[in-house]
């Protein structure tokens, strides 16, 4: 079961569901629209090894905006903290970034309950895109659950700004979660 | 209703849930990490009614995929249910690689286990390796009487391409 948008501003007012800044504003019927935050992060590295930590370079996005070149994967954080004890998170681009042809994630478009932080987002364009700072990029949904519920107790609660891969830690140790 | 760790853990154990091989420690608050198979095969050809067959190892020592293929893989597990529904997706970290796992179809069929097609594509050049984590599975509770799969990819659990009798 999907909350619709009154649902949403019901348990963001109760404390079931955590969005800061909040603006009742970006609500539609059935979620949230988030805002793109001001730092996007790149890999140094044309080739992208998943075993080895892949170094990256920090940039602001300026007043004028980033163009994003379609040979590469931007890491973008949102503006806002967000998250939930109750409820799972799932992020979407909105109708009008897609039409850009702008992926906001690849292919991993579920968030941890009960993580807390500004969530990294997945850029890619397909033909090149100008994005700016504060824009409204995606929307966030959010959905019952079914059984116990144990929360995210991972290393990125908190976490501000968009982070790089960690996949590499899966092959030190086969058995640790990398989430 | 999403179901949760708890919950998954617990239709595994009840047999309602297919993940084999099952290992607790891929278990997230609400989904369950699944690993890369051993096959791949890359689609050759631009013209959908030509089938590639070409299915090849992926080597101990990896293999490097290229921007603007596509490539076909499949889960190392057998998955499924006959209970709830499965959506497959890349692992954050993953995406993170700019690496898709799936292509816009997500979705899966209540019905048979099998290995699932994975779709790969990628924004940068990126390396891949046998048995790694690549993604993650969530289960659903549907409402409504059921009705199971029984079109032609339940068949499969090698990397399966389109099929010549959809069109």
């Amino acid at each position: 079961m999907i909350l619709t948008g009154p649902e949403i501003i019901r348990q963001h007012g109760l404390g079931a569901i955590r969005i800061d800044p909040f603006n009742v504003e970006q609500i539609n019927p059935n979620s949230y629209n988030f805002r793109l935050g001001g730092t996007v992060k790149v890999y140094k590295n044309d080739v992208l090894d998943p075993k080895v930590k892949q170094p990256t370079v920090s940039i602001d996005i300026p007043d004028e905006g980033l163009l994003l070149d379609s040979a590469r994967i931007y890491l973008a954080h949102t503006e806002e903290v967000m998250g939930s004890d109750r409820f799972v998170p799932i992020i979407h681009g909105r109708s009008s970034t897609a039409r850009m042809g702008l992926f906001v994630h690849i292919t991993a478009d579920l968030i941890d309950i009960g993580s807390y932080n500004q969530w990294t987002l997945q850029l890619h364009a397909v033909q090149p895109v100008r994005i700016f700072r504060g824009m409204l990029i995606g929307q966030v949904t959010f959905w019952c659950v079914q059984g116990e519920i144990s929360l995210y107790a991972g290393r990125y609660q908190g976490a501000m700004g968009p982070r790089e891969s960690e996949s590499y830690r899966d092959f030190e140790n086969p058995e640790a979660d990398a989430r | 209703m999403i179901l949760s760790r708890s919950e998954i853990d617990r239709r595994v154990a009840a047999g309602s849930i297919i993940i084999s091989p099952y290992c607790p420690a891929q278990l997230n608050p609400t989904s369950y990490s699944y690993r890369l198979g051993l096959e791949i095969s890359e689609l050759s050809a631009s013209d959908p009614a030509l089938r590639s067959d070409t299915v090849v190892e992926i080597g101990e020592a990896g293999m490097l995929l290229e921007p603007g293929r596509l490539y076909l893989s499949h889960t190392y597990e057998v998955i499924g249910s006959r209970e709830c529904v499965v959506t497959l997706m890349g692992r954050p970290a993953i995406g993170l690689l700019g690496l898709f796992v799936q292509l816009s179809a997500d979705l899966g069929n209540v019905g048979d286990a099998h290995r699932w097609t994975l779709e790969l594509t990628c924004v940068q050049p990126i390396m891949i390796y046998p048995r790694m984590l690549i993604g993650e599975l969530t289960f659903w509770e549907p409402r409504g009487e059921l009705a199971y799969y029984s079109g032609p990819y339940t068949r499969y659990s090698r990397p399966t391409g389109n099929m010549r009798e959809l069109y």
